[in-house]
């Protein structure tokens, strides 16, 4: 239920939008807006996109522009060795090696449309890369993203997020939110950074009853899902409690056969983030790059001396599970998954992780039946 | 066309009876999957669960890509090998693939029991998706659909309303141009009209029969795709493949689904290392990095021509690394190309004769050398 | 003032025949241009699409295989499955936008030094006239 007066809202016409964001980038921001390029929907630099390539209506984007915050390879340092130099005697010294490091510059950059799905992924790897000390790569670029949200009008077929504590008009990340009420956009500014980007004349005051009508809105998209979980949603510490007692489960063997382990569902997931690091060039020159890994891959938990504690799929499988729905909520009390399903979309042996919190949900119910008095 | 309940029937009764007998270890084959009539594998090792197993037109996946793994599991302790074959639901086009698994010596005939279907074709899902968004079917109506076949249209039934389409109008690309819907090898055969019968091929003719029984429509491969390609200039060649490559994300997904790709160390995968405790340090050491983990394009470009490159005289074009490409890319206008030149360069088709030598492992006085200086 | 494009050459050549060809030239002081690299393998036949496509990395503007006539191998058919295993991947660079004329084949037997001086001279002359490879160049 709405009920809290927002920090700053306001009214704009969907026709007035694209001027709105090209002024942002005569400002000097980058824009990113979603385009539909061979079906497929994806985010795009404004400048290079016609304003009536500029997509409204879409259910999700095929990839989730995480890549803007966290890349898929970025480069940590650079390192080269001087010439080698004679000196005044005659002598060769030998040339020293130096090592730079590369930190990401960015401009202020606005991701327009990203769905609350995928904000919600951000606010998620914001808690990942903090901790005891900052990621200086990640936080370098994710203190220059704005992000302007806009709320779903209607469902994949694979989205579930109101089964992870999402909505369709969820507000966790943005900076502003969006809805569309008829011709129209209803804008809520949730933090400075997003009030101060609804400076532009195209905001009109709201009519009475228009936040009304948004909240409205965002229930009608959540009543159209088709993945619904019978028994309530999927809590953090419920869910990590539930999978304690089923490690061992032949569960995961069960459900890990018919995986291939093609790595295909980490890496279009928006809060999947783990990464390799590499060294790449000669003795003397070269780089150290970052790149996005997985867990999926067999030799992800390689150890140097050859012993794998994770040598199976069922074990993979398991980790999935278990990374997004036990350790992440042990350890930073949030659930690792946002229901967008893109996972379940992209696998071609059609695993499904929304049926997997069907059966855990059961378990959870089975146990509190047995815990009953 | 259709009989598809006749010939899920006959697979429940082929599996019950095998399992029963004892005959295989398990079956793997096709069960409903969790959304949008979509298949998925199903491994079955109680004659009681095979009620599982199900035949249809979203009966897509190439399930020889299971068997290499089966080959490759470590015994568990005091575990003897089991002799006894692996039953699985094969389609035309899946058995040219083992035909190939037969020439490379890689599986012994009596390592697995084939269950051949007759096949009239497989819903794309894509397709299928487009389709019922076209025509406004609620996304809560597109999770559990019954996809069937009637004569020449496939009749979708979802919760409140069915939809009749010509089946060629959502049939995969590959199907649409199919010539081998008979199964080349098999323990038992079963029809398009839901006939069972019993025998295994004769080995030593498949060869034969393959040349004779190609459908009388057609006799050539129809290679319109590659020729396109083939047709434009060398740099509109470079920047469509710059267009459509750029877009990888290196998952493996491809090297993954394709059940040729059984290398457990794979040249260009450079996630994958398959080091085992036994490795010893020097041959960890030697070994060379082909490509880096980076994405930019001149190492994808690397990996993909590689990997087509140990297609070559192998791949018999079943289409599961297009299917599981999360990026779309048209990966088999790259393998349909070697499978072209393979024919027109040394008349070779990858799949058709278990008996002949590998193509690339084999040399005539008269293959041709105008490129030669 | 700027030097003018050379093109590097790598170029594989076959123990018994090409590679003896080669110093057979050498010796008999026929001019080649200086832009090959030669790296001697025992035969044809050893050469790996992945050393190719790795000189093309490299930075290499053409590579050059050459080995034994069809027929006089040293190991009998390394030649012959070298031909096949060439004419795919010639037809697969052509194919992604990789100009088939930076990958060179030819037989060159121990006696032909001339024949090698030639063949060098006229990849040489072509890929001047190509400009430099960049597709498959390794970019970072």
């Amino acid at each position: 239920m709405i009920q809290d007066k927002p920090m700053k809202e306001g009214l704009i016409m969907k026709g007035e939008v694209v001027h709105w964001l090209r002024a942002l980038v005569k400002e000097g921001k980058e824009v990113l807006v979603p385009v539909e390029t061979d079906g497929k929907v994806g985010y795009e630099p404004l400048a290079s996109v016609k304003d009536d390539k500029v997509l409204l209506e879409f259910t999700n984007s095929h990839r989730p522009p995480k890549g803007v915050v966290f890349p898929q390879c970025e480069v940590l340092l650079v390192y080269g060795t001087e010439k080698d130099k004679k000196d005044a005697a005659g002598k060769v010294g030998k040339g020293r090696m130096k090592v730079r490091e590369v930190r990401p510059e960015m401009k202020e950059t606005v991701i327009f449309a990203i769905r609350p799905c995928d904000a919600r992924a951000v606010a998620i790897l914001d808690k990942v890369f903090s901790g005891t000390d900052l990621d200086p790569y990640y936080w370098a670029r994710r203190e220059k993203v704005i992000l302007v949200g806009l709320a779903c009008a209607e469902p994949d077929i694979n989205c579930f997020c109101t089964s992870v504590g999402g909505s369709p008009g969820g507000k966790e990340g943005l900076d502003v939110l969006l809805t569309g009420i008829g011709g129209g956009l209803y804008a809520e500014a949730l933090t400075k950074k997003g009030a101060d980007l609804m400076g532009s004349k195209a905001f009109e005051a709201p009519g009475a009853g228009v936040r009304e009508k948004a909240g409205a809105a965002h229930r009608t998209a959540a009543e159209a899902f088709a993945r619904v979980l019978k028994d309530g949603t999927v809590e953090p510490k419920a869910v990590a409690e539930t999978l304690t007692g089923k490690y061992e489960d032949p569960y995961w063997d069960e459900t890990a056969k018919r995986c291939i382990g093609c790595g295909a569902c980490a890496f279009l997931c928006p809060t999947c983030h783990c990464f390799d690091i590499n060294d790449e060039g000669t003795k003397r020159k070269g780089r150290r790059v970052r790149s996005w890994d997985t867990c999926q891959f067999p030799d992800f938990t390689l150890h140097t001396s050859g012993h794998n504690p994770r040598p199976m799929k069922k074990f993979r499988i398991r980790q999935r599970v278990y990374h997004k729905f036990k350790y992440m909520p042990d350890n930073i009390g949030v659930l690792g998954c946002v229901g967008c399903g893109r996972c379940i979309s992209m696998c071609p042996m059609n695993m499904d992780i929304f049926k997997v919190l069907v059966d855990v949900k059961a378990w959870e119910a089975q146990a509190k039946k047995g815990a009953m008095p | 066309m259709g009989h598809h309940e006749e010939r899920t029937k006959r697979v429940r009764e082929v599996a019950k009876k095998a399992l029963e007998d004892k005959k295989v270890r398990y079956f793997i084959g096709y069960t409903h999957g969790t959304y949008c009539g979509r298949d998925q594998p199903v491994f079955v090792d109680k004659p009681t669960d095979v009620d599982r197993l199900h035949w249809g037109p979203g009966s897509t996946h190439n399930l020889a890509v299971y068997i290499m793994d089966d080959k490759r599991r470590p015994l568990k302790k005091g575990e003897q090998p089991d002799k006894r074959p692996i039953g699985i639901i094969v389609k035309g086009c899946d058995t040219m693939g083992l035909v190939e698994f037969l020439k490379e010596r890689i599986i012994d005939r009596n390592d697995v029991f084939l269950v051949g279907v007759e096949c009239d074709g497989i819903v794309d899902q894509g397709k299928l998706e487009a389709r019922l968004k076209k025509e406004k079917v609620p996304v809560k109506a597109r999770l559990d659909l019954k996809l069937s076949v009637e004569g020449d249209d496939l009749m979708v039934e979802y919760e409140g309303g069915k939809l009749k389409v010509p089946f060629k109008d959502l049939m995969l690309d590959k199907c649409l141009v199919c010539d081998r819907r008979e199964p080349l090898l098999h323990d038992v055969i079963i029809t398009r009209t839901g006939e069972l019968k019993e025998g295994r091929e004769e080995t030593a003719k498949v060869g034969e029969r393959r040349r004779n029984g190609r459908s009388k429509a057609r006799k050539e491969e129809d290679y319109s795709d590659v020729k396109a390609i083939e047709a434009m200039t060398l740099d509109e060649r470079g920047a469509y493949w710059e267009k459509e490559l750029g877009r990888c994300i290196r998952c493996y997904a491809c090297r993954s689904s394709c059940p040729l790709c059984y290398c457990e160390q794979c040249v260009v995968d450079p996630s994958n290392l398959s080091t085992k405790p036994t490795t010893a340090p020097e041959e960890k050491a030697r070994r060379a990095k082909w490509v880096e983990r980076n994405n930019d394009l001149s190492e994808t470009l690397f990996f993909h021509l590689v990997r087509a490159l140990h297609t070559a005289g192998r791949c018999i074009d079943c289409g599961e690394c297009e299917r599981a490409c999360p990026m779309d890319i048209p990966l088999r206008k790259l393998t349909r190309k070697i499978r072209k030149d393979m024919k027109e360069l040394f008349d070779q088709e990858a799949g058709s004769d278990p008996n002949e030598k590998p193509a690339m492992a084999t040399a005539r006085e008269e293959d041709p050398q105008e490129f030669v200086r | 003032m700027a030097k003018a494009y050379e093109p590097k050459i790598v170029a594989f050549l076959c123990n018994w025949c090409s590679y003896a060809g080669a110093d057979l030239c050498g010796v008999s002081r026929y001019q080649y241009p200086t832009n090959v690299r030669v790296i001697r393998v025992m035969c044809s036949g050893s050469v790996n699409p992945l050393y190719i496509l790795r000189a093309f990395q490299q930075g290499a503007d053409g590579v050059l295989v050459s080995g034994c006539h069809p027929g006089d191998c040293h190991y009998l058919k390394g030649n012959l499955y070298a031909r096949r295993r060439f004419a795919v991947l010639r037809s697969l660079l052509d194919y992604v936008g990789v100009d088939p004329r930076r990958f060179q084949v030819s037989w060159v037997s121990a006696s032909e030094g001339d024949k090698f001086a030639k063949v060098v001279k006229d990849v040489v002359e072509e890929l001047r006239r190509i400009g430099p490879q960049k597709r498959l160049k390794r970019r970072v």
